[in-house]
């Protein structure tokens, strides 16, 4: 499993790509909408980035209280702990 | 009165033939609209402007259309994107030098967002407003910027070197600031529409308009205004077709009857008045939303959508009313038709904004309007509405399940998600603006819209299997004239 600093720059390089910003730009606390800008739109095509990249399943309904940069990392790394869990109890 | 009065002046000045002929709205136009207090009819009353909430405005704007396309293009971006970002966020110094020019239309706003490489994808502007001492420099080339030879100021949509976007005021004599040539263009042709470049263009610090790096949720703000009038706008389109269409088959004969005496033709101009309605309909619901201040993003994609796909679905019917006589200009309304097809790209493309519309239901936890617990004069056709909210819930609920946020690949799926929503949010608004007089109108719009709804929504089922066999013909056809290209490219190069 990634470490929770490779999780952050990963997520923190798919914001960037999907907003065409600086990664310097983008902290713990940037609201997504508010501070960067990234519409609905945007938000589905990151959670959809994030899926692909890391290879988990992200489901809609449990990001929709995603606020910050660091709410998303948070959602993410939970969706990961999930799925190995998930995959875990299976095996 | 304003409109009674905007009839009047619009009857003896506006010849739309006249217009598009000189390709240039004439300057005892723009007087007359001045003096009319048009250019301020939206603008703080403490700056010489009439105070009008949006919803007045868009009645005025609506008229005009009604009269001339190209004449309410520029009184309703002048209304909304040229000046809603300077009242929304100028500093006092600033809109207390630049409001009361453009209420008397001494100088004329323009709003500069789009480029070459960034149209409906905002994020993707490359001009830049750096922020140095206490002024600001811009430099870059913005496109399609209406409005753009007559302004006197522009509101620019630029990259910040810190981070973000910011909305900055930049009057037209600023040195550096060039402008192109007009474009040649399919419709509104009176509508000044050119390329505004910066070449190291310098503006006070204080024609920031909000912060530095949050211009583009302004640029959003003001795009929702500016949807609205626009939409507004075809709602005049569609009332001049509907005038035209009437006009034509209560004169014109066929087989020894008047064509309007056909139950087609009646069909056809039934479902004129009835879109009509809903159009009306829905830019009330918006521009009361955006009056109140309530959020209204999505509510004003879908206005813009559905009035522009309708005025030009408005302009088609009349056209096909009139037979050929339809396709020749003395009839009037080929230039209808002409006018309105940029609705459904400027602003927002349609496409992308029913991405938007789709992306946003998916996303968002609200359910959808219930009309049931209201009030309204049509229980049934209101209990039909909330029928089918429960079908766009579920829609989207097994939509969330089946994809999760892979949905965002399957444009074909959204964009049918979106349709259905937009029709949906109509019927709604026909319903609530429901009066006992039109009973008759009101049920053929809801029940046309709660068609086009379901017909999307039943849609969804087949979409994956249409978008991998659309993928696999038009990749063969790319295939091929790149192929072809090549070839050209090497017979020139032997």
């Amino acid at each position: 499993m990634l470490a929770e600093n490779e999780v952050r720059s990963r997520m923190q390089k798919l914001v960037a790509e999907i907003l065409e910003i600086d990664v310097s730009h983008i902290h713990a606390e940037s609201r997504l909408r508010e501070d960067l800008g990234m519409d609905s739109l945007g938000s589905l095509e990151l959670l959809s980035s994030i899926s692909e990249e890391l290879g988990i399943h992200l489901d809609i309904d449990d990001a929709m209280g995603i606020v910050t940069f660091h709410d998303a990392c948070v959602f993410v790394e939970r969706s990961m702990k999930g799925g190995e869990a998930a995959s875990g109890a299976r095996a | 009165m304003l409109l009674g009065e905007v009839r009047r002046f619009s009857r003896r000045h506006l010849d739309a033939a006249a217009i598009e002929r000189a390709g240039r709205v004439p300057e005892d136009v723009v007087r007359g609209l001045a003096d009319l207090g048009l250019f301020g009819m939206a603008l703080p009353v403490e700056h010489g402007g009439a105070g009008l909430t949006l919803r007045d405005a868009c009645a005025v704007i609506a008229e005009l259309a009604t009269w001339d396309r190209s004449v309410a293009t520029m009184v309703g971006l002048h209304t909304g994107l040229g000046t809603r970002g300077i009242v929304a966020h100028g500093v006092a110094d600033v809109t207390a030098s630049v409001l009361p020019r453009l209420a008397t239309g001494e100088w004329i706003g323009a709003f500069a967002a789009t480029e070459a490489s960034a149209g409906s994808d905002l994020m993707a502007v490359r001009t830049t407003a750096r922020l140095e001492g206490d002024t600001i420099a811009l430099d870059g080339e913005k496109s399609y910027v209406t409005n753009g030879r007559i302004a006197g100021c522009y509101t620019v949509l630029a990259r910040t070197g810190a981070r973000g976007h910011a909305l900055v005021l930049v009057p037209k004599d600023t040195p550096g600031l060039g402008i192109g040539a007009e474009e040649n263009k399919l419709g509104i042709r009176a509508s000044s529409t050119v390329t505004v470049s910066f070449a190291d263009v310098r503006v006070p610090a204080s024609h920031l308009l909000g912060s530095s790096d949050r211009g583009l949720e302004a640029a959003y703000a003001v795009l929702s205004w500016g949807r609205t009038l626009m939409a507004s706008g075809c709602v005049g389109t569609m009332r001049a077709a509907l005038d035209a269409s009437v006009a034509h088959v209560t004169s014109r004969r066929q087989f020894r009857r008047l064509l309007g005496d056909f139950s087609a033709v009646k069909t056809r101009v039934a479902d004129q008045v009835a879109m009509l309605f809903a159009t009306e309909a829905l830019v009330d619901s918006a521009a009361t939303a955006l009056d109140r201040g309530d959020p209204a993003e999505a509510l004003t994609m879908a206005v813009k959508v559905f009035a522009s796909e309708r005025a030009f679905e408005a302009c088609d019917g009349a056209i096909q009313l009139h037979g050929a006589l339809g396709v020749l200009e003395d009839a009037g309304v080929a230039r209808l038709l002409r006018d309105c097809r940029v609705t459904r790209i400027f602003e927002g493309a349609n496409d992308v904004l029913l991405l938007r519309i789709a992306a946003a239901r998916l996303t968002g936890r609200a359910r959808t309007t219930r009309l049931r617990a209201r009030y309204v004069s049509l229980p049934d056709l209101a209990e039909e509405c909330d029928s089918l909210a429960e079908h766009l819930d579920a829609a989207a609920d097994a939509l969330r399940a089946a994809y999760g946020a892979a949905i965002v690949g399957k444009q074909g799926v959204l964009i049918h998600l979106g349709r259905a929503e937009v029709a949906h949010l109509a019927a709604v608004a026909a319903v609530v603006h429901a009066t006992k007089e039109d009973d008759d109108t009101v049920t053929l719009a809801v029940r046309r819209l709660l068609r086009d709804a379901t017909g999307e929504l039943d849609a969804l089922a087949d979409t994956t299997d249409v978008e991998r066999v659309s993928a696999r013909v038009a990749d063969r056809l790319y295939a091929a004239a790149e192929a072809d290209a090549d070839g050209a490219g090497q017979r020139r190069a032997s």
